[in-house]
C-alpha cells in the first residue's frame, strides 16, 4: 500500500526541502521504495540538497507535457538504489502544471513506490494547490516563531478544506536553551495553537547547514538533527517511537565553543 | 322562508347579508333580533370591521343599522366596508402586509435569540458567518474571523477577530473561556488588543512555564459607547439581555 505525503509549511525558509530530503532518505534507508517530487517549479532546490543537480536531464514539466517517459525523468540516488527524485523545471512557472495533471502523475507513481513525497513550494497559490492535489497525508513543517506558526495554521485549514485529514507536525530548529530562558515558544506552546498530532521535533543544528551544502542528507547520523529525522521516519511508517529529550548545549560544550572562537 | 339577515364571518371581520326586498324598518328589527340571539357568540369587546351586502343602503340607513348592532351587542364597529371589490382587495392586501410585517419582526427576534453551533478549531484565514448567534466549541486562532448578527460565545481561546451584532446591535455580547482577541467589534464599535498587553505576551513564554496561567472566562459588552471586557460574574450576567 503506497502513501502520498506532501511536506508543506506556508512560510518559506522553515525547512521543507531539508525535511523532504531527510525523511525521503531515511525511509529509503529503512528499505522502502521512495520517490521525491520537487513541485517548486521555477525555484527548484531539492536536487541541490540531494546532491543530484548534475544528473538532471528531464523534469516534472517534461513528464506532464509528454516530452519524455516517467522512467527517463526519475533520477536514482547516489547511495540508495531504491530512492528516486523527480526534479522540477527551472525555466518554467507554477502554472505549467494543473492539479489534475499532478493527481494523474502521482497515481502513476503509486503503482511502483511505497512512499511518494511531495516537496511543496511556499505560499498558498497554484504551486501549493498542485502539490496537495494527489496527497493522502501531510507533514507540516514549522519553526517556533509566531509568523511560521500563523502560516502553518492557515495551511492546516486549507488542507482540511481539501479533505486531507491526516496531518502531522514537525517542529524544526528548536533551541532548548532559548526555550528554557523563555525567549522561544516551546513544543507545547506550538501544539497549543495548532492542535494537530506531533510527529517530530528537530533541534537547531549546524550540521544541517553543512550537510545541505554538501548535498548529503544527514538522517541517521549521530548529529542531533540526524537522530530526530530518523525518528520521524519511523513514526511515518507507523512505529511508536518515544520523543527524544532535546537538551541545550551543556556547560562544557559552551566552554569549548568559547575557546574555539 | 329565507332569513332576511345573514351573518357571515370572513377573514377580516363580519359580513352582514341583508334581504334586498324587505321594508327597512322591519329589516332593522331583524338585525336587532339577530344580534340579540347571537349575543353569546359576539360577547367580546373586540373592534371589528363590518361589511354590508345584498342591499343598497343610504348613509343614514347604514348609521341606523350600526346603532342597532351596538345596542344589541358588545361589539364595537371600527370600520364599515362597502360592497366594493376594489376596497375588498386593497383591504386584504393591507391586512396581509401587516401580517407579514409581524411575522418578519418575529423572525428577526428569533434570529438573535436562536443560534448555531460550530465544532472545531477556526484557523487563520477561515471565517464563520451567521445571521443568528454563534457558539464555537473550539479555538478561534489568530487570523480567523467570527461574524454574527447576534451574540458570540467561544468555548475555547478567542485569539482572532470576533464581530457580534453586525447589524449595528450594540446589545450583543461576546463571551470566551480565554479572551485574547486581535480585535473585537460589537455593533458599530471596534476595540483592539492593547499594545501593552502585547508587551506582556512577549514574556509570556517563560511565565506559562512557571505559573500555570489561570484561564478566566471573560465577556465583552458595550456600555455608554465603550466596549468593556470583564471577567464573567453573576452581577454582569444579570445585566445581559438576550
Amino acid at each position: 500500500m503506497s502513501e502520498v505525503i506532501v511536506i508543506t509549511s506556508g512560510k518559506g525558509g522553515v525547512g521543507k526541502t531539508t525535511t523532504t530530503a531527510n525523511v525521503g532518505t531515511g525511509l529509503a534507508k529503512e528499505g522502502k521504495k521512495v520517490v521525491l517530487i520537487d513541485t517548486d517549479i521555477g525555484l527548484r532546490n531539492l536536487d541541490v540538497v540531494m546532491g543530484l543537480e548534475n544528473r538532471i536531464v528531464y523534469n516534472l514539466v517534461d513528464v506532464v507535457e509528454g516530452n519524455c517517459r516517467m522512467k527517463q525523468a526519475l533520477i536514482k540516488d547516489k547511495k540508495y538504489p531504491n530512492l528516486f527524485l523527480l526534479p522540477s523545471a527551472q525555466t518554467r512557472d507554477k502554472n505549467s502544471v494543473t492539479p489534475e495533471q499532478m493527481t494523474k502523475l502521482v497515481e502513476e507513481l503509486k503503482e511502483e513506490f511505497d512512499y511518494i513525497i511531495l516537496d511543496c513550494p511556499a505560499g498558498i497559490e497554484q504551486g501549493f494547490k498542485n502539490a496537495i492535489s494527489g496527497a493522502d497525508r501531510a507533514l507540516i513543517v514549522t519553526t517556533p516563531e509566531v509568523s511560521a506558526i500563523r502560516d502553518a495554521d492557515r495551511i492546516i485549514g486549507l488542507l482540511e478544506a481539501n479533505e486531507i485529514h491526516k496531518i502531522d507536525l514537525v517542529i524544526n530548529r528548536i533551541r532548548m536553551d532559548m526555550v528554557n530562558r523563555g525567549d522561544m515558544l516551546s513544543k507545547d506552546d506550538v501544539l497549543d495553537i495548532l492542535a494537530v498530532d506531533l510527529i517530530g521535533v528537530v533541534p537547531d543544528d549546524e550540521n544541517i547547514v553543512i550537510s545541505t551544502n554538501q548535498g548529503e542528507p544527514l538522517v541517521g547520523s549521530d548529529a542531533p538533527a540526524g537522530k530526530a529525522y530518523a525518528n520521524i521516519c519511523k513514526r511515518v511508517m507507523g512505529e511508536d517511537v518515544p520523543f527524544m529529550e532535546i537538551t541545550g548545549p551543556t556547560f562544557f560544550q559552551k566552554l569549548a565553543s568559547v575557546f574555539k572562537k | 322562508m329565507r332569513d332576511p339577515v345573514l351573518l357571515k364571518g370572513s377573514h377580516f371581520g363580519l359580513t352582514i347579508v341583508l334581504d334586498p326586498d324587505m321594508e327597512f324598518q322591519a329589516l332593522k328589527q331583524a338585525v336587532g333580533d339577530k344580534f340579540r340571539q347571537a349575543k353569546d357568540f359576539f360577547n367580546s369587546e373586540k373592534q371589528i370591521a363590518v361589511k354590508m351586502e345584498g342591499r343598497e343602503l343610504s348613509t343614514p340607513q347604514m348609521e341606523e343599522i350600526v346603532d342597532v348592532i351596538s345596542e344589541n351587542s358588545s361589539l364595537s364597529i371600527a370600520y364599515i366596508i362597502e360592497d366594493d371589490k376594489f376596497v375588498d382587495v386593497s383591504f386584504q392586501e393591507a391586512a396581509n402586509r401587516f401580517i407579514q410585517l409581524k411575522q418578519k419582526e418575529k423572525e428577526e427576534n428569533l434570529n438573535v435569540c436562536s443560534g448555531q453551533f460550530y465544532k472545531g478549531t477556526l484557523r487563520s484565514g477561515q471565517s464563520l458567518e451567521s445571521d443568528a448567534s454563534v457558539v464555537v466549541i473550539g479555538d478561534v486562532n489568530p487570523g480567523a474571523t467570527v461574524t454574527a448578527k447576534g451574540n458570540v460565545v467561544i468555548l475555547g481561546c478567542a485569539k482572532g477577530y470576533i464581530y457580534a451584532g453586525t447589524d449595528g446591535d450594540d446589545r450583543a455580547f461576546i463571551a470566551a473561556l480565554d479572551m485574547q482577541p486581535m480585535q473585537v467589534r460589537i455593533g458599530n464599535l471596534i476595540a483592539r488588543c492593547s499594545d501593552e498587553e502585547k508587551e506582556k505576551k512577549k514574556k509570556k513564554f517563560r511565565k506559562a512555564k512557571h505559573e500555570e496561567q489561570s484561564m478566566e472566562a471573560q465577556i465583552a459588552f458595550v456600555e455608554d459607547g465603550n466596549i468593556y471586557i470583564e471577567p464573567i460574574s453573576k452581577a454582569l450576567l444579570s445585566e445581559i439581555t438576550v
